[in-house]
């Protein structure tokens, strides 16, 4: 109550992200979780999930879920700190560019375009395993689905990683060094301690991402069943909300389950770089063994991450890639020619305006929870994740319940998009500014506020600079996970709103490859344009004010 | 870095110009159809509601697009679609039951119209055409009136299966052979009509008995790679020789073999094969019944069902009076099990639930 009185603005910031959170998460959430409950009749009914720990084949669903996101985490996370490691001091000129745009490729293009690839290149008839190898290589089931979710997700701990370094002060490494630590003491001691909330926030992120992903276990996943794939399949085939839900409550719990270890193991630890003191050098500590090493892994995952995508604009050219390799655009034709057109301007449409809002809610929830006292805040943090936490397929479903009648009639409407992607994507923006925040000595905001500033001028002047780089990286995630997210939007489809990803899946799935392809190659090209024009317009800035 | 990105957007300029060439030209026969369409104006073109309709359909893309196009140029009733497989399209119409989307539903077998009517998700109509439609193709009562009809088949890779030593499937009990683990394709009866068929053919071939049919979609499941969520799939995968042989209709085969998959055959199952009547509805509450029923009327009509053949839908017309197209496989020509539909819809829900607990995710 102190604090409320002492802080109008916190007070107020509170109050408007409860009544988001509350309308546009907690509701829809409470539709579904009503289900898990309640039969038709309201009568309580746990049936379905009792049913789902009762027989083996659901609970071999279950380890096997975990299986995949704890190993696609892992996988994630380490490559992702590789790249940020090469390209922050390993790499330099064109090497570091190609490294960062070929870390950052598999971020713009739909998940499914990289299954596709893998399929064209590595599956039973690949150009590479069959034709370069004569291998029968068999990428159906968890191998394949590691494979193409290692690929699709380590941009984000990349750019986790990458925003981290930039702000670390070389000065603390030079420190280490004039007191004659090693290079890879100063590695071990100083940069990946600093590092830690970076390697709990992308573990948890591609976890949570990778027990979410839904298209990869339709296309790849061959006899290897996860909760996302079984949940949907009941709605979808069945709509059997209860079972789904059933499904997802316990797709929820080790969601949850990750993100409280991940609370518990960044814990307090101070992370204090940006200290607002001048600091001058560049931060070189790497051994030379070791940077040869990290740069021929990097430039092969590079290199990897190229053929992929090469593959995908081959067969987006060609009429059937690997059976008739006659060049042609009536792919390009198929997809332009019919509503092709639409769902290119619908989903860039609502991309586009999602992304802003969702980087800002997670930004000012960010700030509420780590610089204000206003009491629950730590709730604003986990009610947020919730978004992501929830499988996207349940959040879309949710949605659509709760949004089906009136007074919230918004079926239909662009609106039920825009809060299905700013919930879905919110809390990646949360994660990154809390992981910025935290980074930030908060002396440099008492500093402005000793100086008379207001909370809303310290914000402005002070934090949002600071942050920016990690407010971009938001951005950018949300409107790239916008264009390409699948299962949120599945249910959602209606004519009024074209969403290419369920054209694309829609093309894929009924093996128009080409199509597929093409779709694919479209949707790239529109994400990629809009990074590199953001990144011109904004990250020099954001870069300049960080160093 | 500097190349990197110029490939990329010389690419997306191609893309964008590419784009705008077409987009006036739509895809060739659609608009060759649609124009066509617009000279013949034969077409029995009723009322037009508010003038513009939207249909949830379920065959493949470019039939039912094609279709919207020439029903909107023939009718003057602007037409969108979105296409969802025959589960996806009865959880659609639930999820939507209090505020529908859609005026009709238009394709996919009649098992799913049967269910759907079962959770009163549409509602009868008879167009003006149904008595000219065999009654063995119509629910008697309008509930759904059939477009087409076409007989499930086997999608067999004979190139593949040479490079494995492995025979021609002759049968169902074949596919159910060991030899042939992880070399079948199907979608998931959930959310694919076409896999229901065979589930329901299935059922049929043992006398209705539940348990046997199980018993032997569980040694099938053991040769089945993945499940595809669209029907028609298997047949282009197994088309490109990621798995031998694909279940699908066989009119969707024909249509893979003419876009250029020419290692496949058809094969239909000595012990007798499942059959589809693809169904047209009109949705309870439908936004607009007016167009839309304008639209089940104009779908029966002689000119709408012989387009079916210019987008590679090479099922057989309901209506007697349309051409057969020389691609079409004649259903007489093939021995069929005797599909009870209304058997099969009652069921769909009790045997999908089962399907999909018992035999979709069980190790193999």
């Amino acid at each position: 109550m102190i604090a409320i009185r002492r802080d109008p603005a916190a007070a107020l910031l509170a109050v408007v992200a409860a009544a988001g959170i509350a309308l546009a998460l907690l509701y829809p959430l409470g539709a579904v979780m009503r289900e898990a409950v309640f039969d038709d009749r309201g009568v309580t009914d746990i049936a379905p999930i009792t049913r789902i720990f009762s027989f083996p084949v659901p609970r071999q669903i279950i380890l096997n879920t975990l299986l995949m996101g704890s190993l696609a985490g892992a996988l994630g996370t380490v490559l992702g700190f590789c790249f940020a490691l090469a390209t922050t001091r390993a790499a330099r000129g064109p090497v570091r560019t190609l490294l960062h745009y070929s870390a950052l490729l598999p971020l713009v293009a739909p998940p499914f375009a990289l299954a596709l690839s893998t399929i064209f290149l590595f599956g039973r008839q690949g150009l590479v395993t069959r034709g370069l190898f004569g291998l029968e290589a068999d990428p159906y089931g968890l191998s394949g689905l590691l494979f193409v979710q290692t690929i699709t997700f380590f941009p984000v701990a990349y750019l986790i990683f990458d925003a981290l370094m930039r702000h670390l002060d070389p000065a603390l490494e030079e420190a280490a060094l004039n007191l004659g630590a090693s290079r890879g003491r100063i590695m071990r001691t100083v940069v990946i301690p600093l590092l830690r909330p970076g390697f709990a926030a992308s573990f948890l992120i591609i976890f949570v991402e990778s027990l979410a992903d839904l298209a990869n276990p339709l296309l790849i996943g061959g006899d290897f069943n996860v909760l996302a794939s079984s949940a949907y399949l009941a709605i979808i085939g069945e709509f059997d909300t209860r079972k789904a839900v059933a499904f997802s409550v316990v797709l929820m719990l080790p969601s949850l389950i990750a993100y409280f270890a991940q609370r518990i193991w960044v814990g307090e630890s101070s992370v204090v770089t940006v200290t607002g003191k001048p600091s001058t050098g560049r931060a070189r500590t790497l051994e030379a063994r070791f940077r040869l090493a990290l740069l021929a892994l990097t430039l092969a995952v590079a290199g990897l991450v190229l053929l992929l995508y090469l593959a995908v604009v081959a067969g987006a050219f060609t009429k059937l890639l690997g059976i008739d390799n006659t060049v042609t655009l009536d792919n390009f034709r198929n997809v332009l020619g019919g509503i092709g057109t639409r769902a290119m301007t619908d989903t860039t449409f609502l991309s586009a305006i999602a992304a802003p809002i969702a980087a800002l809610s997670g930004l000012l929830v960010a700030y509420l929870v780590v610089r204000t006292r206003v009491p629950g805040r730590i709730a604003f943090d986990y009610l947020l994740m919730l978004g992501a936490a929830a499988p996207g397929i349940v959040l879309g479903l949710g949605i659509l319940l709760a949004f089906n009648h009136p007074p919230l009639l918004f079926t239909g409407s662009a609106a039920i998009f825009v809060i299905a992607f700013v919930l879905r994507t919110a809390p990646v923006s949360l994660r990154s500014c809390v992981a910025a925040l935290l980074q930030i000595d908060p002396s440099l905001e008492q500093a402005s506020a000793n100086l008379g500033a207001g909370a809303a001028t310290t914000f402005r002047r002070i934090t949002l600079p600071l942050v920016r780089r990690a407010l971009l990286s938001g951005a950018i995630f949300s409107f790239t996970r916008n264009m390409t997210t699948l299962s949120t939007i599945a249910l959602l489809v209606t004519p009024n709103w074209r969403i290419m990803t369920a054209q694309i899946l829609n093309e894929i799935d009924a093996q128009r490859l080409g199509n597929g392809a093409a779709y694919s190659c479209i949707l790239i090209a529109i994400v990629l344009v809009t990074i590199v024009v953001l990144e011109r317009l904004f990250g020099r800035a954001a870069v300049e004010v960080g160093a | 870095m500097r190349s990197l990105i110029a490939i990329l957007s010389a690419c997306a300029i191609l893309v964008i110009s590419c784009g705008g060439a077409s987009t006036s030209g739509a895809s060739p026969a659609a608009s060759a159809a649609a124009s066509a369409a617009v000279a013949a104006n034969s077409g029995p073109c009723g009322a037009k509601g508010s003038g513009s309709l939207t249909i949830l359909g379920t065959p493949q893309e470019e039939y039912i697009q094609g279709i919207a196009k020439a029903f909107e140029a023939e009718c003057g009733i602007k037409t969108s679609y979105v296409r969802l497989s025959s589960g996806e399209a009865v959880a659609k119409l639930t999820a939507d039951k209090a505020n529908p989307q859609f005026s009709v539903w238009w394709g996919g077998p009649a098992d799913g119209y049967i269910a759907a009517n079962n959770t009163g998700l549409i509602e009868a109509y008879k167009p003006k055409l149904f008595d000219k439609i065999p009654a063995q193709y119509r629910d008697a009562n309008g509930v759904w009136t059939g477009i087409y009809v076409g007989a499930l088949g086997l999608a067999v890779n004979t190139k593949i299966l040479a490079a494995k030593n492995l025979p021609e499937p002759a049968s169902w009990a074949d596919l159910a052979k060991p030899i042939y683990k992880g070399q079948i394709s199907m979608a998931h009866p959930a959310s694919s009509g076409t896999a229901y068929t065979m589930v329901a053919t299935q059922a049929f071939l043992n006398n209705r008995d539940i348990e046997k049919t199980f018993a032997y979609l569980k040694q099938f499941h053991s040769n089945v790679l993945q499940y595809q969520k669209t029907g028609a799939a298997p047949a282009r995968l197994a088309g490109q020789g990621e798995v031998a042989i694909g279940v699908v209709f066989s009119h969707d085969t024909v249509a893979a073999i003419d876009e250029g998959f020419k290692d496949l055959k058809v094969v239909f199952p000595s012990e007798g094969t499942g059959y589809e009547i693809g169904g047209e509805a009109l949705v309870k509450n439908a936004p607009d019944p007016v167009a839309g029923k304008t639209f089940l009327d104009w779908a029966l009509g002689v000119r709408a069902q012989e387009l079916a053949a210019t987008f590679k839908a090479y099922q057989i017309p309901t209506n007697p009076d349309a051409k057969v197209s020389d691609k079409s496989v004649k259903l007489s020509s093939v021995k069929t099990v005797t599909y009870d539909f209304q058997w099969a819809g009652d069921n769909k829900k009790a045997i999908v639930d089962r399907f999909s607990n018992e035999v979709a995710p069980a190790p193999k």
